[in-house]
């Protein structure tokens, strides 16, 4: 699928700074060592679908930096990883030309998972250190996301449908 | 979608911010350290004004007075205690007391004698009693108007007669073959090693109760069927620098001057 270079505007700055907040939210309730599902890397993953790379590497930038800031964690470790993450994502999308729903799923689990793997390296003491024991939350987390993104697309499909349907049935 | 430059929209875009993340992540501490003193200090000037460096100038200044001042007190509390366990010793005694101080010694510690900073003029005679905290130490053998001499215990010409505790064994106490002893003890008495030594009223210059030492060791005195004892004394000759003279009057009882 060809990414879209528009300008999300306000419903892209809104959504960027929920899904921060979300995932703020989740990890201090749910635990910060890769707890929660990732739900930041899948909102970026469909805003590089839908707005294009450029707003969205702005976006996987600041909301990096923001949710280190937060969490007292390195300082540009998950911004870093954020950006790799959708890297990663847009080659797997750009491999599968035409894709489905269930491909957006998976390069938005996949840019969790590169970001998952990419923290742990850059916020490792010492520097690109983290591989260990560490790694083995990192498949519970890939799962978690998967299982979020799956939900979303369902939900945000149910909600379209109704939608078309209640568009149809006025015309 | 390509850019101008053939490369996919967003890859320039891409690497610039990885390199600002790279930099954030080797620099950030230092960064936020750095920015948040400087944040801090700004907010401080601007808060309390410009006199801050004047103020601690001031403030570093009284630092230094009030740690002057602490050592100067802390010394005054140290002699306050000691003065206070002098003190100790003649609340037990109907004599006026004063505390002095210990100028110098003469010809050495076991033969010599002590010279401290009060004579005549504050009322100190020949034969009043010298004792330390930890007990007696001897007795004013000659008098100037300042100063005084005493003649420790372990001065060989210094006879004290003294009794132990509990086992009230009596004796002459005296400086012999370098060690204090109780000379001429009853047999019959069950002195032993571990009794306080202490004066005995029958002396007529020290009064009696004073705590002299310790008995280490009991032994047979040649000859004589009397006993004799070795004597470990509890004041520390070496290291004495104060102590308090009993003086002759018994007027003011346990007053320092």
């Amino acid at each position: 699928m060809p990414a879209v270079s528009n300008r999300p505007g306000i419903t892209g700055t809104l959504l960027v700074i929920g899904a921060v907040t979300v995932q703020l939210l989740l990890e201090v309730t749910l635990g910060r060592v890769f707890r929660a599902p990732n739900v930041l890397a899948l909102v970026l993953t469909y805003l590089s679908i839908n707005y294009g790379n450029v707003w969205s590497i702005d976006s996987a930038f600041w909301a990096g930096v923001t949710l280190d800031l937060l969490l007292h964690q390195p300082l540009g470790a998950s911004s870093l990883g954020l950006l790799a993450g959708l890297q990663a994502s847009r080659l797997l999308i750009a491999a599968a030309p035409g894709g489905n729903r269930m491909t957006k799923v998976l390069s938005g689990a996949f840019a969790g998972l590169v970001y998952d793997v990419v923290f742990l390296l850059a916020a490792s003491r010492p520097f690109l250190h983290g591989l260990g024991s560490h790694v083995l939350p990192v498949a519970a987390r890939l799962l978690m996301t998967l299982v979020a993104g799956i939900l979303f697309i369902s939900v945000a499909t149910a909600l379209s449908s109704l939608r078309v349907r209640g568009r149809n049935e006025a015309v | 979608m390509p850019s101008r430059k053939g490369l996919p929209r967003g890859s320039g875009r891409f690497w610039k911010y990885s390199l600002a993340s790279l930099l954030l992540l080797i620099l950030g501490p230092t960064l936020l350290g750095g920015v948040g003193s400087w944040a801090a200090a700004r907010f401080a000037d601007l808060v309390l004004g410009h006199n801050s460096k004047r103020d601690s100038e001031e403030l570093r200044t009284q630092i230094v007075e009030l740690m002057l001042e602490n050592a100067s007190l802390r010394e005054q509390a140290m002699k306050a205690d000691r003065y206070r366990l002098l003190l100790g010793w003649t609340r037990v005694s109907s004599r006026r007391a004063i505390a002095a101080r210990v100028l110098y010694r003469t010809e050495g510690l076991i033969s010599g004698t002590m010279v401290v900073d009060r004579g005549s003029d504050d009322g100190v005679s020949v034969n009043s009693i010298c004792l330390a905290p930890d007990g007696l130490v001897g007795v004013v053998t000659s008098c100037g108007e300042a100063t005084s001499e005493i003649l420790p215990l372990t001065s060989p010409q210094v006879r004290v007669s003294c009794t132990t505790r509990p086992s009230g064994a009596m004796g002459m106490l005296q400086f012999e073959r370098g060690s204090l002893r109780i000379m001429n003890i009853d047999p019959t008495l069950d002195a032993k090693p571990g009794d306080e030594v202490v004066t005995s009223r029958f002396g007529g210059v020290y009064p009696d109760g004073l705590l002299i030492g310790t008995v280490v060791s009991v032994d047979e005195s040649g000859s004589s069927l009397a006993l004799s004892a070795t004597v470990t004394p509890a004041v520390d000759f070496e290291s004495l620098g104060e102590v308090i003279i009993l003086l002759k009057d018994s007027t003011d009882a346990g007053r320092i001057e």
